[in-house]
């Protein structure tokens, strides 16, 4: 489902615990509602595990009781110019999860689909051809991208 | 609808996320930039018109827009704000992509509004008076 670029710009396992993704979710007759959130992947890189500070008192709790279709974004800015953004979006079905011990419940995602741009032609190394320049420079130091060419 | 410190804060992040749903409830996210400009929120769009949030809007237009940043202090710190409202789809003269003009009907924010010297600090046990980009004069003026 994930390619190699993909599982390592989200973060597998406790390592992409830090990055924040952007989840939505919608009411059944398609109000949508978006919201920041720490995401990351399972540790055999399947499904999605969301976490949220609260998770059990928020909007998206109860949204997801009715409705589990959601939606989660993962996104950096390459600081261009052009300006440019790459990521990865996953939509799936949500199902809610609680850990023994855990303070808070939390969302296990099980994709349908999966998109990404500037992702794996990052690693392929066209995407800064197609889009003109060279991106290794305008890399955030620690973003976790995917692709980083030996110097 | 917005604050002074919601608009000032927008402008500083413009890198916003949209979320699109069917009409029956599959949702769509994606990071766009976007302005406000009055009490709506323009987003832009790379290639607007062949993109699947482009369709889904013209099917139903609920939308939902974030922005966020992360407090430098430990997780899960995030500050940001929430419109939800209906979007129309834009196409200036002469412009070379169409756009999404979104009306808000609902506007929330968690970490922008609270006076430096009160709340969101307290509640979060530290100091972010230093940690924050430009000066927030003026007092709250959302007029809901």
């Amino acid at each position: 489902m994930f390619t190699d670029a993909e599982k390592a710009f989200i973060g597998v396992g406790k390592a992409g615990e830090v990055r924040i993704a952007r989840m939505a979710t919608s009411t059944t007759d398609g109000q949508p509602h978006v919201v920041p959130l720490r995401a990351h992947l399972n540790e055999d890189g399947t499904k999605v595990i969301v976490l949220g500070n609260q998770m059990a008192k928020s909007y998206k709790y109860r949204q997801v009781q009715k409705n589990p279709k959601v939606a989660i974004v993962w996104d950096t800015e390459v600081l261009g110019p052009p300006r440019v953004i790459k990521g990865v979006e996953v939509r799936g079905t949500a199902v809610i999860k609680h850990d023994p011990g855990a303070s808070d419940p939390h969302f296990e995602v099980t994709p349908t689909k999966v998109f990404s741009w500037g992702i794996n032609e990052v690693a392929a190394g066209s995407f800064e051809k197609k889009m003109g320049f060279d991106m290794v420079h305008h890399r955030r130091p620690g973003s976790g991208n995917a692709g980083e060419r030996p110097a | 609808m917005f604050t002074r410190a919601e608009r000032d804060y927008i402008a500083q992040n413009p890198l916003g996320r949209i979320a699109v749903s069917t009409p029956d409830g599959k949702p769509h996210a994606v990071p766009l930039f976007t302005r406000i400009e009055g009490d709506k929120v323009i987003c832009t769009g790379f290639n607007m018109a062949k993109s699947y949030k482009y369709r889904v809007v013209q099917k139903n237009p609920w939308v939902a827009v974030v922005w966020d940043s992360r407090l430098p202090t430990p997780p899960p710190n995030i500050a940001g704000i929430e419109v939800r409202g209906t979007a129309v789809i834009k196409h200036d003269p002469g412009a070379s992509d169409a756009h999404f003009e979104v009306t808000p009907t609902k506007v929330f924010s968690w970490g922008i509004n609270e006076d430096p010297a009160t709340s969101f600090e307290k509640k979060m046990g530290f100091d972010m008076k230093h940690q924050r980009a430009g000066a927030r004069e003026g007092a709250p003026d959302r007029k809901d």
